[in-house]
């Protein structure tokens, strides 16, 4: 174990340096995101942060009338949680009216979108499939922290796969 | 034809047990670099369990882990007493323990906290910590050991003991003045708490004061300041961490953001398993490091047993002649060479297997000393069940090599001596 604790003081810094403020501002690539998934009895909370480019394709004031039609789209799609996620149906998931925060476009700054989707399931569900990936094929990674009974974990997914929650 | 192929081998036991024992050692080092890496894992997810959250002074998530939870490293920065009140008073949060972190006791950290760490503090599958003698510390003065700390030092209840100022070897000054009398020892945890001593938060504020200057004023070095132990003392400026177990897992990352975005001080709060997520992911590389090596040492075993083989067929042209001629068919020749190598990795495999629990159950102790390595023994996991395979499926490849020139050189020979 102190060896191993060794090579992970050797690695450390590399680690802090990329990850000092993923918690806090969200590290912003586009392309990636994260979602924070908590489960408690049988309830699912997902919350997403995402680089609005991911969704929108731009992150400034939208100018044309295509872009403000966009933004429009998009925010309409966002508050349908079954755009996003879809926990497996044996579970019987019902979604609750999710929480999107639009980002307000200040001038010279990355715009980040956040939005909370909340379940209420008969059972805890086995797993989540990403409609995103197809409704928003800008994303191409997630970064996934799990909260569940079964302890918690950080899991990376690729465009396509599913959220295995077991 | 079984017993003249057991005669042959038992006549060659020489070269036969060496190659035996090389495909062995390949299997011990393999398997065992697989347990070691699997059992150092869950020794650290074990660790922390039913703590959803960490606070600390904002650094690298897996730093902070590090120092609060496994004492390795140090804390860049502490947090403000006031923070730690307000943090712990969100209704969120069902309970808090707070960790200080700075002082040693002859190469153990000690932590200051409160009673609330014996209550709260969660290890293995929902493990709560247990005493093996003894009780939680009340008193200023009053310390509660870890097992190992008890072990090693010989210490019992009732016992005194001085604190250092500082951690480790560099470690400068005895806080001689305040002794602190040990209260309780508590139960193996297979942790780091094993190696830790516990004392409350106002024993570490009481033996710091006059302590400012980073050394004893002559206030606290005369004893003026210990003489009395029931004064009421200020609450600490400063802690180095808090665990946070929250009233329901939903709010983890409500709070963590809450934390995040504490105006009043940089913190950061982050999810120890996810932080253990990260570290495994740093250490991939050292650990298919080990794995490449280990792959490549059974490479070796396996080709000098085909060395072993080839030579010996050589040796042999007159035992497989003699074979054909009292009837064996060439394919039967085949099959007993093939059948002789696996024959001979199944016993290396199972050689090395039984290596390695020998040596795990040798070594078990010394590795639960030195390195709080807590090794169950166990049943070979799908994992390694794997791995034997492999070795096996490898044996098969190789010995169809030499089987294949038995096959040759038996239909060629004949009887005709060269």
């Amino acid at each position: 174990m102190k060896n191993l604790i060794a090579m992970a003081c050797i690695a450390i810094p590399l680690a802090s340096f990329a990850k000092e403020h993923s918690h806090a501002h969200g590290a912003h690539v586009h392309g990636v995101a994260q979602i924070d998934v908590a489960i408690e009895g049988k309830t699912l909370l997902i919350a997403l942060e995402s680089p609005a480019d991911n969704l929108l394709g731009f992150e400034r004031t939208p100018k044309t009338e295509a872009e403000k039609a966009k933004l429009k789209a998009v925010t309409e799609q966002l508050k349908q949680a079954a755009a996003l996620f879809a926990p497996d149906a044996a579970a019987q998931c019902k979604a609750a009216t999710p929480v999107v925060n639009m980002p307000s476009f200040k001038k010279g700054e990355h715009s980040d979108i956040d939005a909370e989707y909340r379940f209420d399931c008969t059972s805890v569900p086995a797993s989540i499939a990403l409609p995103l990936w197809k409704n928003f094929p800008n994303f191409k990674k997630l970064t996934a922290n799990i909260a569940s009974d079964k302890g918690q974990k950080q899991v990376t997914l690729k465009s396509g796969q599913n959220l295995n929650l077991k | 034809m079984l017993k003249i192929a057991l005669r042959s081998l038992l006549n060659r036991r020489l070269t036969v047990a060496l190659a035996v024992l090389t495909v062995a050692l390949s299997v011990l080092l393999l398997v065992g670099v697989e347990r070691l890496r699997s059992e150092a894992r869950s020794s650290f997810a074990n660790t922390v369990s039913g703590t959803d959250l960490i606070v600390g002074a904002r650094t690298g998530s897996v730093q902070l882990l590090l120092y609060s939870v496994f004492r390795v490293g140090n804390a860049t920065n502490n947090i403000g007493w006031d923070s730690y009140q307000a943090l712990a008073k969100d209704r969120r949060v069902a309970w808090t323990i707070p960790v200080s972190l700075g002082d040693s006791h002859h190469g153990f950290a000690v932590l200051g906290t409160t009673g609330d760490y014996f209550k709260y503090l969660r290890y293995g599958e929902d493990s709560q910590l247990q005493f093996s003698q003894g009780k939680p510390f009340e008193k200023t003065h009053d310390a509660v050991l870890g097992a190992n700390v008890a072990a090693k030092m010989r210490y019992s209840l009732g016992q005194n003991i001085v604190l250092t100022h500082g951690s480790g070897e560099g470690a400068m000054s005895e806080h001689d003045d305040q002794p602190f009398t040990i209260v309780g020892i508590l139960a193996p945890t297979g942790t780091p708490v094993d190696d830790t001593v516990h004392v409350s938060l106002d024993g570490l504020t009481a033996i710091h004061e006059g302590w400012e200057s980073g050394s004893a004023s002559l206030l606290s070095s005369t004893g003026v300041l210990a003489a009395d132990q029931d004064r009421t003392l200020p609450p600490p400026s400063s802690i180095t961490a808090f665990y946070v177990g929250l009233k329901s897992r939903t709010a983890i990352f409500g709070y963590q953001r809450a934390v995040n975005q504490y105006s009043d001080e940089s913190l950061m709060a982050i999810m120890p398993g996810v932080a253990l997520s990260e570290l495994w992911q740093l250490m991939k590389i050292a650990e298919q490091a080990l794995s490449v090596v280990s792959g490549f040492v059974l490479v070796i075993g396996l080709m000098g047993m085909l060395t072993a083989l080839l030579t010996g067929l050589n040796e042999r042209r007159r035992e497989m002649a003699i074979l054909r001629s009292v009837g064996a068919r060439a394919w039967q020749i085949f099959a007993l060479v093939m059948g002789e190598t696996l024959l001979l990795v199944s016993a290396g495999i199972t050689a090395g297997i039984a290596l390695l629990y020998a040596m795990l159950l040798a070594c078990k102790p010394i590795l639960h000393e030195v390195y709080s390595l807590n090794i169950a023994i166990a049943t070979p996991s799908a994992t390694e069940w794997l791995l034997m395979g492999l070795t096996l499926l490898a044996g098969c490849l190789i010995a169809a090599l030499p089987a294949w020139r038995a096959y040759r050189m038996s239909l060629s020979d004949g009887l005709s001596p060269h």
